[in-house]
């Protein structure tokens, strides 16, 4: 370390506020997908509606590690011209691979499909609905009332984020758990920490959005 | 008995011991990677006051020599540890599932501050020499960069053959570094003001001082210390930088070679030059210096001619 | 006692020193020791009573001095001399080294004894030649009757290859002085004669040859050596302290050396040695 730089580069979409669309992955937004069943399985990222990736993930009933995290824009600049990516990726049967954006403005969607048997079926489309046992996790900055709501369900959930307190305990890696279920989100409300993240659990079909609530809401 | 004595009293050595130390100036700078941070320094040494005594057992002691910084930059560099938002687990029946977070920063970052310690350090010099004679020939004695530049400084002719008596340091004191508790102080909020220059402004600037926490104790991982910022920075410069050793040879260097308390050109000219005769010079020969509790006698011989 | 008990800084040169100081003044200033006419620098410089070596650093060899006149020649004419210092030694009191001659024996306290060899060598033409200048001066005296006189020519030297010398052995006895030179600041260290004797020059009956003789080696001494044997007192001390004095501006102050005024005597000749005493003064 001979060298330092003082002038770096914050990833200054954390200085933005806009709304997390499970549907449209971005910075701060992740979407979790369980892997139910064995076999390889087609991956197709998409960025504003075109492919911007490709692979291919053998899920093992076991001997895989059980969750996978991959950063969909580091990805979709790796791959080649024809949109593969590089890579072997495996994950445990009934484990996870979780799906973020680690910079930049892109707004990506992830097609799952299970190739068994000569064929090809959709297990997720991120741009519809994230299917049951899916998550969505969002990690909100900015102060203030947020609503979440699950555009299948038009159930609501408001979540409150507050600044930690001067002198308080406070660590970022913290996360609240919500379920969505068929009677709404569970708990009715959320109170978070700036900084921290909400993880939305999909117990019934569900698209996730989260925003800033209008003020007066 | 020699054919010269020259007695120079113990108030005349402690007024040449003045000059000599007005003319003393340690200047260093070093700059080391010590893995997860630089550091560098730049300072310059300068000794005051201080005490003669010419002692019974044929030594000189100098005694309390002020040894002050004019300048003493320190600059720290540190790399900032990797810091994201979110992040952390959620258990499911399922299992945990880790989330990724999100990175605050590109690239790679570091905080780098630079504070002038110089008010906040101060040693003690003190020494224990004896006479030493030199006979000095410009074309075969060897005298340094920084020995030329003080010579220059002080007007000592180096063309031509002298015989130089110096006072030659047998034992140095010099105190190590011992920084103040107060620096540590200084440098935790020096360091707080260079992160807050790093960081935006706004709600995401108080979240990531939150997330952070204590700047001091962030300071004290990156560095690897346990807890006192202010010994950890004496040991970087009693040990890691050297500073120590290299002022204690500066020291010897400056007393024992470069800086001579007496000077005699040899040959000598004892009737000057006049409108139509060279000046008339005599070899002095066979120089010693002794030193008793009241003064320092050189004698020498005056060169026959053959 | 230590030598500074009296002042800040102290100096003795013993007469060891100060003969060989002489030898190397004697080898390096010739000049000062040797006087002769011009010719002894071509076809007399062989024929000099006592040689001299070229001094290392160049200069001349001796003080070149106008030829002594032959008086009443009615044209001018010179006979090549020269005198030589020699053997220049001093024993500082108490003397011990030399054996002086009853008037000067023993010598005060303060005082030095000094020897030295005086040689006088003068030139002298043989009778052929001054015959044929016999003539000369014989028409130039004629010459001189006549309306229309000739100028008088510059002063015509007699020929000669034949020196012949005398050498006499001179003792003196002097003081050191220190004092200011007009003109030149500081304190000079200066070299006074007392009296002087010569030895082994005896007429019968007495006569006053003795003391011309000695009359005029005193003045030579004392107008034509000594006030060139002049020393900065400070050089006694070799300039020891010549970095502090030129540095003094380091610290802000001035200093400069001066000679000690309470001791008895300043400089001081005692034990075999010339002693000097400075105090340091600072402003």
């Amino acid at each position: 370390m001979n060298e330092l730089r003082s002038e770096v580069a914050i990833n200054r979409v954390l200085l933005t506020n806009p709304a997390l669309d499970s549907g449209a992955i971005a910075v701060r937004g992740t979407v979790f997908h369980v892997f139910g069943e064995a076999g390889d399985h087609d991956v197709t990222i998409l960025r504003d509606g075109r492919v911007a990736g490709r692979f291919t993930v053998a899920v093992q009933p076991e001997g895989a590690v059980p969750q996978v995290n991959v950063d969909l824009a580091g990805l979709a600049a790796d791959a080649d011209r024809s949109g593969n990516v590089t890579g072997h990726y495996a994950v445990r049967e009934g484990g996870v691979m979780g799906f973020a954006v680690g910079l930049g403005v892109g707004r990506y969607a992830v097609v799952i499909s299970h190739t068994a048997g000569g064929g090809s079926r959709t297990v997720l489309d991120s741009r519809g609905q994230l299917p049951v046992g899916d998550l969505f996790a969002v990690t909100l900055v900015t102060p203030g009332t947020y609503r979440a709501t699950n555009l299948t369900s038009q159930a609501r959930l408001p979540i409150t984020v507050a600044m930690p307190g001067r002198g308080e305990p406070y660590s970022p890696a913290r996360s609240t758990l919500v379920r969505a279920g068929d009677h709404g989100f569970d708990p009715a409300a959320a109170h978070i920490l700036a900084g921290q993240s909400i993880v939305l659990l999909a117990e019934t079909p569900a698209r996730f959005l989260i925003e800033p609530a209008p003020p007066g809401l | 008995m020699a054919d010269l004595t020259i007695a120079v009293s113990e108030a005349v050595c402690a007024k040449t011991l003045e000059v000599v130390v007005a003319n003393f100036g340690f200047e260093a700078a070093d700059r080391a990677s010590f893995g997860s941070f630089m550091a560098g320094y730049d300072g310059r040494l300068v000794l005051k006051g201080g005490t003669l005594d010419l002692r019974d057992d044929g030594t000189v002691r100098l005694r309390e020599l002020d040894a002050r910084w004019d300048k003493l930059e320190f600059t720290l560099g540190v790399a900032m540890p990797e810091l994201s938002l979110g992040g952390g687990v959620v258990d499911l029946p399922s299992g945990t599932i880790h989330l990724p977070g999100v990175t605050l920063f590109t690239g790679d970052p570091a905080v780098v501050v630079t504070v002038d310690l110089a008010p906040f350090v101060k040693h003690e010099l003190s020494l224990i020499a004896s006479p030493l004679i030199q006979h000095f020939d410009p074309a075969t004695t060897a005298i340094g960069k920084h020995c030329q530049d003080l010579h220059t400084a002080l007007d000592i002719d180096d063309t031509k053959p002298q015989w130089r008596v110096f006072c030659d340091p047998q034992t140095i004191d010099f105190d190590l570094f011992d920084f103040a508790d107060t620096v540590g102080d200084l440098f935790e909020e020096a360091f707080t003001d260079a992160i807050d220059k790093l960081l935006p402004h706004g709600p995401l600037h108080d979240i990531i001082l939150a997330a952070i926490g204590s700047v001091a104790d962030l300071l004290r991982t990156l560095l690897d210390i346990p807890d006192d910022i202010s010994e950890w920075l004496s040991d970087l410069f009693n040990v890691s930088f050297g500073v120590f050793n290299l002022i204690l040879q500066f020291v010897a260097d400056f007393f024992g070679t470069c800086i001579s308390f007496f000077q005699l050109d040899d040959p000598y000219p004892m009737f000057p030059r006049t409108s139509d005769l060279a000046e008339v010079t005599v070899p002095i020969q066979h120089l010693t210096a002794t030193v008793s509790d009241a003064e320092l006698v050189v004698t020498a011989d005056i060169g026959a001619v053959s | 006692m230590a030598f500074t008990d009296r002042s800040d800084l102290f100096a003795a040169m013993h007469e060891n020193g100060i003969n060989a100081t002489i030898g190397q003044l004697m080898l390096q200033r010739p000049s000062m020791f040797n006087y002769a006419t011009i010719l002894f620098t071509q076809a007399l410089r062989s024929q000099l009573c006592v040689p001299i070596n070229t001094p290392p650093g160049g200069g001349p060899l001796f003080t070149v001095e106008p030829q002594l006149p032959v008086l009443g020649a009615p044209r001018p004419l010179g006979l090549d001399w020269c005198l030589q210092l020699s053997n220049v030694s001093v024993d500082l009191f108490p003397g011990n080294t030399l054996t002086l001659p009853p008037e000067l024996d023993p010598i005060g306290s303060q005082q030095f004894a000094l020897h030295l060899r005086a040689c006088f060598g003068l030139a002298c033409p043989d009778d052929q030649v001054v015959e044929n200048l016999a003539a000369e001066m014989e028409a130039a005296v004629a010459a001189s009757m006549l309306p229309a006189t000739a100028p008088a020519a510059g002063v015509q030297p007699v020929p000669s290859a034949n020196v012949l010398c005398s050498c006499l052995d001179v003792f003196g006895v002097g003081h050191f002085e220190r004092g200011a030179v007009a003109g030149i600041p500081g304190q000079w260290l200066k070299t006074r004669l007392d009296s002087l004797e010569i030895v082994d020059l005896v007429t019968n009956p007495p006569s006053n040859l003795e003391s011309m003789l000695e009359c005029y080696l005193r003045v030579v001494l004392r107008l034509g050596v000594l006030p060139r044997l002049i020393v900065p007192m400070e050089s006694l001390v070799l300039n020891i302290t010549q970095m502090l004095q030129d540095n003094d501006t380091a610290i802000g102050q001035h200093v400069t050396l001066v000679p000690a005024t309470d001791v008895p005597n300043n400089p001081a000749v005692e034990d075999d040695e010339l002693k000097v005493f400075f105090n340091l003064k600072v402003d």
